[in-house]
């Protein structure tokens, strides 16, 4: 719960204090009379209808639109093929990252390693452009879901075949071999996506064309298959059943841990610590230059779970937001500014027209980075108290 | 103006912590007995979520050093290292175990899955691949050939020394001594694996694999081994003691091993506490601190050298084709292989930052402790005798200089740190294995969706577990298939608790 004493300033320190106050008189509460299931179950329906299961149905559709864009691509080389690859890439990435509050259950590396198999940095270079020397001969999507390791496969991989220097390449850069593996490692991303999302939702209740990509491949039907226990996973999260075994604590709990956890990642992670050991290899987004968004978005993605739907101005009536607030106002409104506040100090970041990866390599804008840094650490620790202290 | 703000900070601290209480423990959640902290004060926190091992212990949270190098260390836990170099988290093989430390270890303490094949490229298979000999007391690994934990991956043009694709896992029935009954007649089931290597998977073609047998062994949780390390040697000590009087479950203990020039803060010889096997004696040179250079063949400064055979660096300096690929000689290959002086391709930073993570990951708070039902499974597990070995509480060293706050900590890990003989059928390699420290296996199933137990996961759950406790446990295990059904149920749930 302190951690943001020793980062940030007196202010904070002083609102801590109140909060603190608020806390202890919270903890005088006999904890055995308290029942906040129904409550925790409406919280539960609106975050995983209206903010998760949405998350990864447009993360889907948008990776279908890349393997649109990208087949496109390989069939017609061309300047603005190129362009609406780049597009359709950096549009998934959207999700993806907007998705990052909530990296439990079927994504998690417990269940199918989706976030490892999609989201791998850094990348097995020499192997990809091994197999690029090969011609990408008898590379396909199955073999490249199946058989590749996650370091040569995911978004990392397609941005550096689409993406150089915070552009998309030029055509007379690109070779055949290459659209190939694009396309290859495009399919596997694809099934990757589609099965968050029907694992999430559960097969029965996407569109037919979603149910059509996912039954492309045996493979990826049949890993579902191989846990129940990850199946339909928005169901057993709003009913607390499955691993949360009745426990609605457990599973509200689900919705501030994956914030903190992402908040926490975002700031010490993938901020403070490539800029602190000047690691420019260790900036995510290595190609296309764009981690301040994805940072960014992972905050959004932070925001649409606290306010209970995506893209919401305002927390909805069944927020968790809503509920921090019936038991401590000041908390709730200390969240809700330290979030926006996350947001404006990351894209800070960039003061100068910088991308993060020149910012690292040049090791300038530090006050901008220690200032986002900072913040995300209020804000993980926040979500902490809300675990801790709020949640009962 | 951050040393300023320090004092000022410092003040405001306090002003907090008197707001609570007059002590000077850290805030804690409501009104929790000891117990309720399985860490002890400093290494607990109160999590019920997917996260539950994955959380920095209070002290490491309270200090923006610590957390910043906790994040490090986390990160390096996470990523995969790769042989490419110039990248991000170069460095990896030539012939190595896994890329990463989350591959075997999800979420840092959830085991991996049963599986029934063994494919390192599956995140779910978090095995180990032991070679043995069979024939022989204390079945000795085949270290002439195989690194203790067996490589089955390589860096091209290097060769993998077993293709995976030739090891088989075949899970088999086991029908116990009580026919898989209960007294009440209820019927139970159990399975144990059988692991064997084709002859062709091998890469040495002068080891005979019928000579010898193989075994794989499941990943144990990382979180909380800073507090078992904080143990003082005097009371594990005290605690063999004792069993080699008292008559029954006479516990062994780890040999001892010197730690000199490898364990900066206590040098000299330790008995061994970690692993299944007892192998390692003290978290600074541990199943961890050797991991993450010989799973992966990281180099850095105190590990410049391969973990690797003299028999595999023979065989691949010899190979045409491997000399080919590397424009090499036989000689320069197995220079190369052999050294005792590489280039470091981790820093010791980082290394030290990985360490302060693998100390410093909590323990979840025990859960439930005064439901009516778990307080009368602790009085079943206390009184069918479960605590011979699984001794419910120790406390820390009063001098744990590496992480000084989780010194004279109270925790409840639920172990003796000794091996046992549970008598289980086809152990493998582990015979005579560590009892396993219990706190916080009940949140298992809501962190890895699955609650396989035991050194090869052969249970697939607690009540399984349970039921393969023979040997030293004989009689507590007769005990347990004596209960009624609300008893079993009540012990498991105590342990579901803790």
């Amino acid at each position: 719960m302190k951690k943001y004493l020793k980062k940030s300033g007196l202010l904070t320190a002083v609102a801590a204090l109140l909060i603190s106050m608020a806390s202890c008189e919270k903890d005088n509460v006999n904890k055995g009379d308290v029942n906040n299931d129904e409550t925790y179950k409406a919280i539960l329906k609106e975050y995983a209808d209206e903010v998760v299961v949405p998350t990864y149905r447009l993360m889907a559709e948008a990776a279908l639109e890349m393997r649109t864009a990208n087949e496109a691509l390989k069939n017609s080389p061309s300047s603005a093929n190129i362009a609406a690859a780049a597009a359709a890439w950096m549009n998934a990435r959207i999700f993806w990252e907007e998705s990052e509050a909530f990296l439990f259950g079927p994504v998690g590396e417990d269940a199918f390693d989706i976030d490892g198999h999609i989201d791998s940095w850094p990348l097995e270079i020499d192997n990809i452009d091994e197999v690029l020397a090969n011609d990408a001969a008898g590379l396909t999507g199955e073999i490249a879901w199946s058989d590749l390791d996650a370091e040569v496969i995911g978004f990392h991989t397609t941005e550096y075949l689409l993406f150089r220097n915070g552009n998309p390449r030029l055509l007379e850069d690109m070779t055949s071999a290459e659209l190939k593996y694009l396309t290859a490692a495009t399919d596997a991303l694809v099934w990757d996506c589609v099965l968050a999302y029907v694992a999430w939702a559960g097969e029965e209740n996407v569109s037919q064309e979603i149910r059509t990509v996912f039954n492309e491949n045996p493979d990826v039907v049949a890993l579902l298959n191989s846990s129940s226990t990850f199946k339909n996973f928005a169901d057993k999260l709003k009913n607390a059943t499955g691993n949360y075994a009745g426990s609605f604590v457990a599973a509200i709990s689900e919705i501030s841990d994956g914030a903190a956890d992402i908040a926490d990642e975002v700031g010490a992670t993938k901020i403070e610590s490539p800029y602190v050991n000047e690691a420019v290899l260790e900036v995510e987004s290595w190609y296309s230059w764009h981690s301040l968004d994805d940072y960014q978005n992972n905050i959004k993605s932070i925001k649409n779970a606290y306010y209970g739907g995506r893209g919401a101005t305002s927390p909805k009536t069944n927020s968790i937001s809503a509920f921090v607030a019936s038991k401590n106002p000041q908390l709730d409104t200390q969240i809700k500014a330290k979030i926006d506040d996350c947001i404006a100090k990351i894209a800070a970041i960039g003061t100068g027209g910088k991308s993060f990866y020149e910012v690292v390599r040049d090791q300038i804008n530090a006050q901008y980075v220690d200032a986002a840094v900072d913040a995300c650490a209020e804000l993980g620790d926040f979500f902490k108290q809300i675990s801790s202290n709020i949640i009962e | 103006m951050r040393i300023t703000n320090k004092f000022i900070l410092a003040a405001v601290c306090l002003l907090i912590m008197s707001a609570c209480s007059n002590s000077d423990e850290p805030p804690v959640k409501g009104e929790y007995s000891e117990e309720y902290y399985a860490g002890g004060k400093n290494g607990t926190v109160f999590i019920t979520s997917s996260f539950a091992y994955k959380q920095p212990m209070p002290v490491i949270d309270r200090d923006p050093n610590l957390y910043r190098q906790f994040m490090r260390g986390e990160r390096l836990a996470d990523k995969s290292f790769v042989a490419s170099e110039d990248m991000a988290y170069s460095g990896l093989g030539p012939v190595y175990i896994r890329k990463s430390c989350i591959a075997c270890h999800p979420s840092y303490g959830g085991h991996s899955r049963r599986v029934d094949k063994y494919d390192s490229n599956d995140s779910h298979c978090g095995y180990l691949l032991m070679i043995y000999n069979p024939n022989e007391p204390n079945l000795p690994l085949a270290s002439k050939y195989f690194t203790g934990m067996t490589q089955t991956r390589a860096v091209s043009p290097f060769k993998p020394p077993v293709d995976e694709a030739g090891i088989t896992i075949e899970w088999k029935n086991h029908i116990d001594e009580y026919g898989n009954r209960y007294e009440d007649g209820t019927a139970y089931s159990l399975i144990y694996p059988e692991v064997s290597i084709a002859q062709n998977a091998i890469l040495f073609d002068d080891f005979d694999m019928s000579l010898h047998a193989a075994s794989i062994e499941a990943t144990i949780g990382i979180y909380g081994t800073g507090l078992l390390d904080a143990i003082s040697d005097d009371d594990l000590r005290a605690q063999w003691q004792e069993e080699q009087t008292r008559g029954y479950c006479a516990g062994v203990i780890g040999a001892d091993i010197d730690e000199t020039g490898l364990n900066p803060y206590f040098p000299g010889k330790h008995p061994g506490r970690f692993t299944y096997l007892c192998t390692r004696a003290t978290l600074d040179n541990g199943p961890g601190a050797n991991a993450l250079w010989n799973i992966t063949n990281v180099t850095r400064d105190d590990r410049k050298y391969h973990y690797i055979t003299e028999e595999y660096a023979k065989k691949m300096s010899e190979d045409t084709d491997v000399q080919q690929a590397l424009g090499k000689t036989e000689d320069e290959i197995f220079d190369y292989l052999m050294s005792k002086d590489l280039q470091p391709e981790m820093t010791m930073d980082d290394y030290d930052a990985f360490m302060v993570w693998h100390r410093g990951l909590a323990v979840p708070a025990a859960r439930n402790l005064d439901d009516p039902d778990v307080q009368r499974g602790k009085k079943i597990f206390y009184e069918t005798g479960c605590i011979a070995c699984h001794r419910p509480s120790w406390t820390t060293r009063s001098n744990y200089t590496p992480l000084p706050a989780i010194s004279n900590q109270k925790i409840y890990p639920y172990t003796d740190l000794l091996r046992h003989d549970l008598d289980m059928k086809a152990p493998g390699r582990v015979q005579l294995c560590r009892t396993t420290p219990l706190w916080g296996r009940g949140l298992m199933q809501t962190v890895s969706g699955h609650t396989d137990r035991l050194h090869d996961l052969r249970a697939r759950n607690t009540e399984e577990a349970i039921l393969w406790h023979g040997g030293e446990a004989k009689q507590n295990k007769e005990k347990f298939l004596k209960m009624s059904k609300e008893d079993r149920d009540a012990l498991i749930k105590f342990l579901d608790a803790i």
